[in-house]
C-alpha cells in the first residue's frame, strides 16, 4: 500500500513546477520542533495584515477509553473556561475585542483551536494558547459547568435536529468495537460516561493529550518569522513534555455481510435512507479514488443522486453522498430523504441502482474530470485565506504524514483513472460491506424505538 | 462551534456535513460569570496578563483596474495569483425596488430563476458545466440590485463568461421551474412568519420606511400573483447592460478579461429601465412605541430606531465609531450593560443598514417577557446617551483600533476585495473609498463624532417595536410614557380590548358535574399512541365540599403526566392544583395553592433549553380558574348555538393570566370507540396552544374528542363509567 502511495506520487510531482503551481496554489512553509517537543510550522503571506494562530492537538475522540466517551470533545469545552491568566469567557472577549475571530472544534483524529487576528495581535493569539496549554482551569465547577453545556449542545444540534441521531450513530455502526474501539462510539459521546467523568479523569485526560509533544502550531500570515520565533520560545519553551499516549488499534474487518437498520426520529418529517459502507483510511492508496467517486455521485447539483432521485425521478427532495476517510479507517455515506408519499423501499432500490452502475460500467473520462476539478478548487479556495492554509498544512501533516502532501496532494487526485473508480467502487461499495439504515418518522404502525 | 468555513478542505468538509464538529462555546457565556480559582502556577517569563498590541501594519487596499465596455457596461479588475480562481459576477439596478408592490418578491424569483435554464443549456446541463470547471452559479436579489455569479477555476474563465452571457441574454423561465420556485417561496415565508425577529423586521421596516419600496415585505398573496409573464417582463426590462456592473476577481489578467467580456456580452444591449418610484419616507413628530402581539411569546422582540444616512454621507465615519461604541459588538455599551450587567438577555447589538437610498439605525434585544421593560427603558437610555454625551478618549479610540484592525480580515480574498469594490461603486461612492477607508476613520475627531450623534440619532423620533405577548407586557410598557400602537403580527390594527377579551358572566350548570371516570385514546397522526383518563370525585377538603379531578395522559415516549386539580363544588373556584410530567424526558411539575384570590407555588416547565423553575406568589382578579380546570369547566358550561365565553384562567407553567375564548362553531354527530354522540363543536383560542373540542349536547355532558389546532394530536372516548 505506502509503495503504491509513493509510486503515484513520484509519477504525479514528475511534472514542472509551473503546472503545478497552476493546479493548486503552492503553500511555502517552514518547520521547527521545541526540545519539549512542540512541532511549529511557519509560512508568511504579506498580501493582507492578518495572522492565523491555529494549534492542533494529536487527540479526538479516537483517543477515549471504554466508559470514557465523550472526553474530548468535553475538553474542547474545557479549554475556553479560563486558565492562569485568562478569566472564564475572556478568551472570546479578547479576541472579539481585538477584531479577530476565533473557534474551536473536535473530530474522531484530532482537536483544533484558532484565532484569525490583525496582525500586530499575533502576540494575543499566542498568548491566549500557551496559557491554556500550560493552566488550564480545570475545576469541579468548570467541568459540572460544561457538562450541562454539553449535554444542552446535544439536545439541540443532535436530538431536536431532524435525523440528527441518524448522523450521530451512523458513522459508528461500521465499526465494531472489539476490532476497532476507536470508531465505534460518537464524537459527542455518551452523556452517562459524561455524568460519572471526574475531576481527575479530566486532569489525566489534560496532562497526557494536552502536552507540546502532541500538538502542533501552525503560524501562518503577515508575521515576521524571527519576533514568532521568540514569542513561541518565550511562551511555550518551558511546558513540560508528557509521555506519548499509546497508538490507536482499528483493524477494519471488510466483507462481513450486509446489516440492516431501523430507527425512529421523532424530529423527522420524512423517511431517509442510508447506505454506509466500510471504507479505507485516508492515507491509503485508495482514498483519493474513493473521494472522486464520492463527489461524482453525491456531490453537486450535477452529482448522479441529485440528478437521478431528485430531478429525475423526483423520489427524494435531497440527496448526498460523502467519504469519511479517517487516520486508520474510513465509510462511505450515501443518502437520500424521501419525497412525500415515495415508498422508502423505492428509494433504497434507487440508491442501490446508482450503486450497481458505478460499480458495473466504467465511469467517463469527463465525469472524472469534473470530480478532479471540484476536488481541486475545493483545495483552492480552502487556500485563499490564512484560516485555510493553516488547516491544509495541518492536516497534511496529520492525515497525510508530511507537510508537503499540502503540495503533492492534488497529485494523487489528478493521477485517479476511470479504471481505479471502478476498482475502488467494485471493492469497497459491496453489499458485503453495506449497512442499509432506514430513519423513519414516528407514525404509522406503531412508531417508537 | 461549528468549523470555521474556510477550514474545510473538500475531505473535512463532508466530516462535518456527516454531524458536525461538536464544538464549544456557543452557550458558554450565558452560564454565571465568575472568576475561578486559579491554580498557581510558577513561569518564568512568561506573561501575567495579555500582551500588548504592537504597531498596527499599514494596509495597501489591492490594486484594482476599471474599464467601460461597448455595450455600457462598467468593468472591474481585482488580480489577485496566489490561488488559480476566479469569480465573474454581476449586477444589474433589478432589485426589490423596481417590483410592482402587489408582485413583491418579484425580484427574488427572477433572480432564483435566472440558474434553471436557457435556450441552450438546461439547468442540469448548466450545472453540470460549471461544476466540472470547478465552479458553482449563483444569483440573487436585494432592495436596489440583482446579482449573478459564476465562479471557476482560472484556467476555465471562458466558460464562465460564455455561461454567465448565456443567462443574461437566453434565459428560458421553464414553467415547471416557476411552480417549484413558488412553492418554496411560500413555505420560505412561512417559516419567516413564524419567527419573531423576522415578524420584527419586517413591521419595523414598514414603519420606518412607510410607502418607500424599502418598506416592503413579501406576503403569501404576493408570491402567488407573480406569473411567469411577469418573471419573463422584468427579465426583460431590468436585466440589461446600462447600469450594470461586471466583476471579475482572482488568478486573472485584466487585459484578458476584458477581451473575453467585450466579447461575450456583444450581443447584449439596452440601457436601463425606468427609474424606481422613490416617495418620501415619513417625517415622524415624535416618539412611537408599536406593540406587536404575539399571543404566548415567551421571549420580547425590540427593535429601536430611526432612518439614517445614504452611504455618500460624510457622517457615515463619524457615525460607524459612535455605532461601533453604543451597540456594534460585544464590547459595546448595550451588550456590556443589558446582558454583562443585568444578564437580560442574550445579545443586544446596533446597526445601520447601507442601501444605496437612506439606511436605517437600529438597536435591538432578545429579552425575557418580565424584563421588557427595564431591558427597554435601558436601551433607550444608551440611544440618549450616544446622542448628548461626549464618549471617553479610550472608548474612540478602542473603537477606532478595532475598526481599523478587523478591516483588513474582510479582504483576505479575491472574491471579497471585488465584492469591498464593488460595493463602493454600486452605491455611488468614489473608488478610494475603500482604500482610504481606514484612514478617515483614523482622522474622525471628537468633535466631528459628537455632532454627527446629535444630528443623526433622531431619539424623540424613534420607531420602538415589541413583539411579544400582548396581554402581559402592555402593562409594563404603558409606564415608560410613549404613545403605544398595538398590531397583531401581520401589521393589522389591534386595540387593547382586542387583546384582552373581558371575561363572560357564565351562569354556571353545576349540577352537571356527576362523579365519573372517563377514558381516552390518544391519535398521533390518525394512529393510536397514547391513553388518558380522567375521574371527577366528589369530596370534602377541611369542611369544604370539592370536586377532585385526577388525569393521567400517555403519549408514545414523549409524554408521561399525572394531575389532581381540587375545586370548590360551589363556586368551581380553583383549590389546588399538583400536577407531574415527564416531556421527552424532562421532568416538570406544577403546584399551586389557592386561597381566595391569591395563589402560592411551583413550577418546573419544561423548554427546549432544559426545564426551568418558576415561583408562584400572586393575587388574581375574582372569577379567574386554574388551566388545569378547563376540561371540567366545558362540562358545566351553558351551551348554546352561537354561543362565545372568555374566561380568564391562570397558567401555572407559565405564571400569569391567560384569557380563554370559546366559541361554539356548530353541531356535529361524533363517532368515538365509545360511541356515536350528538355534540357542539367548540373552539378555544388564547391558551398556549389552540384546541378543538366536542362535547355532548345532552347529559352526560363530556368532552367525546378533542384535539390540538395544528398539531397532528387527537383524543377520542374510549369508555365511560
Amino acid at each position: 500500500m505506502v509503495l503504491l502511495c509513493t509510486a503515484l506520487l513520484a509519477a504525479g510531482t514528475a511534472g514542472p513546477a509551473a503546472a503545478q503551481q497552476q493546479q493548486a496554489g503552492r503553500i511555502t512553509f517552514d518547520r521547527y520542533t521545541l526540545p519539549n517537543g512542540l512541532t511549529v510550522v511557519l509560512s508568511e503571506d504579506h498580501a493582507v495584515p492578518v495572522v492565523t494562530v491555529n494549534v492542533w492537538y494529536h487527540v479526538g475522540s479516537s483517543n477515549e477509553r471504554l466508559g470514557r466517551s465523550g472526553f474530548a470533545h468535553l475538553f474542547e469545552h474545557m479549554m475556553f473556561q479560563g486558565s492562569a491568566h485568562v478569566k472564564k469567557s475572556e478568551h472570546l472577549q479578547l479576541v472579539e475585542r481585538a477584531g479577530g475571530s476565533m473557534n474551536g472544534s473536535t473530530t474522531e483524529d484530532r482537536t483544533n483551536y484558532f484565532e484569525t487576528l490583525p496582525s500586530n495581535r499575533l502576540n494575543l493569539g499566542l498568548w491566549l494558547e500557551a496559557d491554556r496549554m500550560r493552566s488550564l482551569a480545570i475545576t469541579p465547577a468548570n467541568l459540572e459547568n460544561q457538562r450541562q453545556t454539553v449535554k444542552e449542545e446535544r439536545r439541540l444540534g443532535v436530538d431536536n435536529q431532524p435525523y440528527g441521531r441518524a448522523f450521530e450513530v451512523g458513522p459508528t455502526l461500521p465499526f465494531d468495537s472489539t476490532s476497532c474501539f476507536p470508531y465505534s462510539h460518537s464524537v459527542i459521546g455518551s452523556m452517562a460516561d459524561l455524568d460519572s467523568a471526574k475531576v481527575e479523569d479530566v486532569q489525566a485526560f489534560f496532562h497526557q493529550f494536552y502536552a507540546p509533544n502532541n500538538a502542533v502550531l501552525a503560524i501562518v500570515g503577515d508575521f515576521d518569522a524571527a519576533e514568532a520565533r521568540a514569542l513561541v520560545q518565550q511562551y511555550y519553551g518551558d511546558i513540560p513534555r508528557a509521555e506519548a499516549a499509546a497508538p490507536l488499534e482499528c483493524r477494519m474487518q471488510f466483507g462481513t455481510g450486509s446489516r440492516r437498520l431501523e430507527m425512529t426520529d421523532d424530529k423527522a418529517n420524512l423517511p431517509l435512507v442510508a447506505l454506509i459502507y466500510k471504507a479505507a483510511a485516508v492515507n491509503d492508496a485508495d482514498a483519493p479514488a474513493l473521494e472522486l467517486l464520492t463527489t461524482i455521485l453525491g456531490q453537486g447539483e450535477s452529482s448522479r443522486l441529485n440528478l437521478r432521485l431528485v430531478r429525475q425521478e423526483r423520489a427524494a427532495v435531497q440527496s448526498f453522498g460523502f467519504g469519511d476517510l479517517r487516520r486508520s479507517a474510513g465509510l462511505v455515506m450515501l443518502a437520500a430523504i424521501d419525497n412525500q408519499g415515495i415508498p422508502t423501499a423505492r428509494v433504497e432500490q434507487l440508491l442501490n441502482d446508482e450503486v450497481d452502475k458505478v460499480r458495473n460500467d466504467t465511469i467517463a473520462q469527463a465525469e472524472l474530470s469534473k470530480a478532479q476539478n471540484q476536488y481541486r478548487a475545493g483545495v483552492v479556495r480552502q487556500r485563499q485565506t490564512s484560516m485555510g492554509v493553516a488547516e491544509a498544512l495541518q492536516s497534511a501533516l496529520w492525515f497525510d504524514g508530511s507537510l508537503d502532501a499540502a503540495n503533492t496532494d492534488i497529485q494523487r487526485h489528478l493521477a485517479v483513472t476511470t479504471a481505479d473508480l471502478r476498482r475502488v467502487a467494485q471493492r469497497y461499495l459491496t453489499p458485503e460491506n453495506r449497512l442499509t439504515l432506514i430513519v423513519n418518522p414516528p407514525a404509522p404502525n406503531g412508531g417508537g424505538n | 462551534m461549528n468549523q470555521h468555513p474556510d477550514a474545510k478542505t473538500p475531505r473535512n468538509h463532508a466530516v462535518s456535513f456527516a454531524k458536525g464538529s461538536v464544538c464549544s462555546l456557543a452557550l458558554a457565556g450565558s452560564l454565571v460569570a465568575g472568576l475561578l480559582t486559579l491554580p498557581g502556577v510558577a513561569q518564568a517569563q512568561f506573561p501575567a496578563s495579555p500582551p500588548a498590541p504592537t504597531a498596527l501594519r499599514p494596509v495597501r487596499f489591492p490594486a484594482f483596474v476599471t474599464a467601460r465596455l461597448p455595450n455600457g457596461m462598467d468593468l472591474i479588475v481585482v488580480e489577485r495569483h496566489k490561488q488559480p480562481v476566479a469569480t465573474v459576477s454581476l449586477a444589474v439596478p433589478g432589485g426589490n425596488i423596481y417590483e410592482p408592490v402587489e408582485k413583491t418578491g418579484l425580484a427574488d424569483a427572477v433572480a432564483e430563476l435566472l440558474t434553471k435554464g436557457t435556450t441552450t443549456r438546461t439547468a442540469d446541463q448548466m450545472a453540470a458545466q460549471v461544476e466540472g470547471a470547478g465552479g458553482s452559479v449563483y444569483a440573487s436579489a436585494d432592495p436596489d440590485f440583482l446579482r449573478i455569479g459564476v465562479s471557476s477555476l482560472s484556467e476555465k474563465l471562458p466558460l464562465a463568461f460564455e455561461v454567465l452571457a448565456d443567462i443574461v441574454t437566453h434565459s428560458t423561465f421553464p414553467a415547471t421551474e416557476v411552480e417549484l420556485q413558488r412553492t418554496r417561496a411560500l413555505s420560505a415565508l412561512q417559516i419567516e412568519l413564524s419567527q419573531p425577529a423576522s415578524i420584527a423586521d419586517r413591521v419595523f421596516r414598514r414603519e420606518v420606511y412607510g410607502t418607500h419600496p424599502y418598506g416592503r415585505s413579501t406576503t403569501p398573496a404576493s408570491v402567488r400573483a407573480i406569473t411567469r409573464d411577469d418573471i419573463v417582463a422584468f427579465y426583460g426590462q431590468r436585466v440589461r447592460p446600462g447600469g450594470a456592473l461586471l466583476v471579475v476577481a482572482g488568478d486573472v489578467n485584466a487585459a484578458q478579461v476584458r477581451t473575453l467580456a467585450t466579447r461575450a456580452f456583444a450581443a447584449w444591449r439596452g440601457a436601463s429601465g425606468p427609474p424606481a418610484p422613490s416617495p418620501e419616507i415619513p417625517a415622524r413628530a415624535h416618539t412611537e412605541l408599536i406593540l406587536v402581539n404575539k399571543p404566548g411569546a415567551v421571549q420580547s422582540n425590540i427593535l429601536a430606531g430611526f432612518p439614517f444616512i445614504t452611504p455618500r454621507d460624510p457622517a457615515v465615519y463619524p457615525l460607524t465609531i459612535a455605532n461601533k461604541i453604543v451597540g456594534g459588538g460585544t464590547d459595546a455599551r448595550l451588550f456590556l450593560i443589558l446582558r454583562e450587567q443585568h444578564g437580560w438577555t442574550y445579545g443586544s447589538y446596533s446597526y445601520f443598514s447601507r442601501p444605496r437610498g437612506t439606511g436605517v439605525f437600529e438597536a435591538n434585544a432578545e429579552v425575557r417577557t418580565a424584563v421588557t421593560d427595564s431591558a427597554l427603558a435601558e436601551l433607550l437610555h444608551q440611544l440618549d446617551r450616544i446622542r448628548n454625551e461626549v464618549p471617553p478618549d479610550s472608548d474612540i479610540a478602542a473603537a477606532k483600533n478595532y475598526l481599523a484592525g478587523s478591516f483588513p480580515l474582510t479582504i483576505q480574498t479575491a472574491q471579497q476585495i471585488a465584492g469591498a469594490v464593488a460595493n463602493a461603486r454600486l452605491l455611488g461612492l468614489p473608488d478610494d473609498y475603500v482604500i482610504r477607508y481606514r484612514e478617515r476613520l483614523a482622522a474622525v475627531t471628537t468633535p466631528e463624532l459628537t455632532a454627527a450623534a446629535r444630528a443623526h440619532f433622531a431619539t424623540d423620533r424613534m420607531v420602538i417595536l415589541v413583539v411579544g405577548d400582548g396581554p402581559i407586557i402592555l402593562p409594563k410598557l404603558k409606564p415608560l410614557g410613549y404613545p403605544i400602537r398595538i398590531v397583531d403580527v401581520e401589521g393589522n390594527p389591534l386595540t387593547e380590548a382586542d387583546l384582552t377579551p373581558r371575561a363572560t358572566a357564565v351562569n354556571w350548570a353545576i349540577d352537571r358535574l356527576a362523579p365519573m371516570s372517563l377514558t381516552y385514546r390518544v391519535l398521533v397522526q390518525g394512529n393510536p399512541m397514547g391513553d388518558a383518563s380522567r375521574t371527577i370525585a366528589r369530596t370534602t377538603v377541611g369542611g369544604r365540599a370539592v370536586l377532585q379531578v385526577t388525569g393521567t395522559t400517555n403519549i408514545g415516549p414523549f409524554l408521561r403526566q399525572t394531575d389532581t386539580t381540587v375545586i370548590d363544588a360551589q363556586t368551581l373556584a380553583p383549590v389546588s392544583v399538583r400536577q407531574a410530567m415527564t416531556v421527552q424526558g424532562q421532568q416538570a411539575f406544577v403546584r399551586l395553592d389557592y386561597d381566595a384570590l391569591h395563589v402560592r407555588g411551583q413550577a418546573r416547565v419544561p423548554g427546549p433549553q432544559g426545564p426551568h423553575d418558576l415561583t408562584v406568589d400572586t393575587t388574581l382578579a375574582a372569577g379567574t380558574f386554574d388551566d388545569n380546570e378547563t376540561e371540567l369547566l366545558l362540562g358545566a358550561l351553558p351551551i348554546a348555538a352561537g354561543a362565545h365565553f372568555t374566561i380568564p384562567v391562570f397558567a401555572g407553567s407559565e405564571g400569569h393570566v391567560r384569557i380563554l375564548t370559546l366559541a361554539v362553531s356548530g353541531e356535529e354527530s361524533v363517532t368515538v370507540p365509545a360511541g356515536t354522540f350528538a355534540c357542539w363543536h367548540i373552539e378555544m383560542t388564547g391558551g398556549e396552544q389552540g384546541m378543538t373540542f366536542f362535547v355532548t349536547k345532552d347529559a352526560p355532558y363530556v368532552i367525546v374528542k378533542y384535539a390540538m389546532v395544528g398539531m397532528p394530536v387527537g383524543f377520542e372516548l374510549t369508555a365511560r363509567q
